[in-house]
């Protein structure tokens, strides 16, 4: 499985919707988040852990984001 | 799954509260939290919002998943929706954690009523998991 850099990985969900949206600085910790209005009929977020869009996203959160959005089961293949 | 399984080193529930002010509201939410070891790092998850933490340590993955689940609620609170809140972690956690707390009541000699859970619970602090519990088998 490749490793996404947020950047990448943003750049990876644009282009399967340009509904995603992507909010910076969430929360204490400020943190990233990713937002859909229309998953399969229902709005729909996942936060990440604070990162600069250098920085490589951690791949456990692969399958939570696949999940959260409904995403095919290779896409981060 | 079995095999999955047997990777698990031990686990762990509790809970967390979270309050958010937004808009001079006060919002309270109560997390539940599942927490094990697996493919050589902690894993927490709020089992309610299948939000993840992950650490070196329990506390770190706790307080990682506490964190990222604040933002959510957060975004929800800001959003005016709270839908966004809700979302079940996969079924096998779901069950795991069922399991661990009512491993929890049985070691503090507590039975399986609703004043039980309620109370173990509400006495939980962040893996209390000095004695790790027993593996157990999925139904």
């Amino acid at each position: 499985v490749k490793t996404y850099k947020l950047r990448e990985l943003k750049k990876k969900l644009k282009k399967h919707s340009k509904d995603f949206d992507f909010q910076e600085n969430r929360g204490k910790g400020g943190h990233s988040l990713i937002y859909h209005p229309n998953i399969n009929g229902r709005s729909a977020s996942y936060p990440l852990p604070s990162l600069t869009g250098g920085d490589d996203v951690l791949q456990s959160y692969y399958k939570h984001i696949a999940r959260r959005f409904d995403l095919p089961d290779d896409f981060f293949a | 799954v079995l095999i999955l399984f047997l990777a698990y080193r031990e686990f762990s529930n509790a809970s967390e509260v979270i309050q958010i002010m937004s808009n001079g509201r006060n919002y309270t939410f109560t997390i539940e939290a599942l927490g094990f070891y697996e493919e050589n790092q902690y894993k927490a998850v709020a089992v309610n919002m299948d939000i993840w933490g992950y650490g070196r340590t329990q506390k770190e993955a706790f307080d990682n998943m506490v964190d990222l689940a604040e933002a959510q609620i957060s975004f929800a609170v800001q959003s005016d929706n709270m839908s966004l809140i809700e979302f079940p972690a996969e079924d096998k956690y779901l069950a795991m954690y069922k399991k661990a707390r009512f491993s929890q009541i049985a070691s503090k000699g507590g039975t399986s009523t609703i004043s039980a859970l309620k109370d173990a619970v509400a006495a939980d602090l962040p893996f209390n998991n000095d004695k790790p519990t027993e593996a157990f088998a999925f139904a």
